[in-house]
């Protein structure tokens, strides 16, 4: 399966890519794009199979992005993986379609409970 | 005016799990930090109905020892870009926390990282949360900025920071 990480940080793209493996992700092809629009091109061009995507970055954040998928019928399974995490911006998250919305600071164990039903 | 739900002690808490998920060894408790005259800052404001900068303060041989942890890469092999991104990517997670304690909406800015003091000195300081990881200081500062209305013809704002 591959994944997709959106995040302008090359650091937390290196965190999300070293807890995933530590989550046992360890078979997953990873490919990485560092805003929403670089993302955008990714997934029409490479077809990943889930995207994680941060929120809040330059060019076009992760919202932005997860609403352009769906508005072009995009059917991705997105979800977030940022620092914010309001009551309102999950709720803002899921009704734009994303399946979750993991904080950060993540843990392997919270990275397994939101991706199981995504990735078993 | 809306406030900023968080005590000291909560701030404390906040960073302690932070650091606790990123760091190893985890960062140790201090009274004082020496920043020397290397200051690195990486740092966020938070806008809407509280104004407040949330700023994660080290030396450079701090942020670069931060930063080859974080990146999994040797010392030498990183340039200041690496620095900025580890430290600003640290203010932006601090921040975000400490955002959702803001009561009402609010937006987080895109980090940013300088070589000198970003808060105001002489003015309130919210709160300051000072540890040392790996014998290099690392502090987190949380500052209110109140909008002070200035006299002018355009009825401009102008930021300042809480006094």
């Amino acid at each position: 399966m591959k994944v997709l990480i959106v995040d302008d940080s090359r650091v937390m793209r290196q965190i999300v890519t070293r807890t995933l493996r530590q989550a046992g992700y360890t078979e997953l092809a990873l490919i990485e794009a560092s805003n929403g629009l670089e993302a955008y091109d990714m997934v029409q061009s490479q077809s990943p199979d889930l995207v994680l995507s941060d929120w809040n970055m330059p060019e076009m954040n992760g919202f932005d992005l997860l609403k352009s998928l769906r508005g072009r019928g995009h059917a991705v399974p997105f979800g977030f993986i940022t620092s914010e995490s309001t009551t309102e911006m999950r709720a803002k998250a899921e009704s734009a379609g994303a399946l979750f919305l993991v904080a950060k600071p993540f843990t392997p164990e919270s990275f397994k409970d939101a991706l199981t039903p995504v990735l078993g | 005016m809306m406030t900023l739900a968080l005590a000291p002690a909560e701030l404390k808490s906040m960073v302690d799990e932070i650091w606790s998920s990123l760091f190893q060894p985890v960062p140790t408790d201090a009274d004082d930090a020496d920043m020397g005259s290397d200051l690195v800052v990486g740092f966020v404001d938070i806008s809407g109905g509280w104004l407040g900068r949330v700023a994660v303060e080290t030396t450079d041989a701090g942020a670069v020892a931060i930063a080859s942890s974080m990146l999994a890469a040797e010392p030498h092999t990183l340039g200041d870009e690496d620095l900025a991104d580890a430290i600003g990517e640290l203010a932006n997670i601090v921040g975000g926390s400490v955002k959702s304690c803001v009561e009402g909406q609010s937006s987080l800015s895109l980090p940013s990282v300088e070589r000198q003091n970003v808060l105001r000195h002489g003015t309130s300081e919210l709160m300051t949360v000072t540890t040392h990881w790996l014998d290099h200081p690392l502090r987190v500062r949380v500052q209110q900025i109140r909008v002070v209305e200035e006299l002018t013809a355009n009825g401009a704002h102008h930021l300042d920071a809480a006094s």
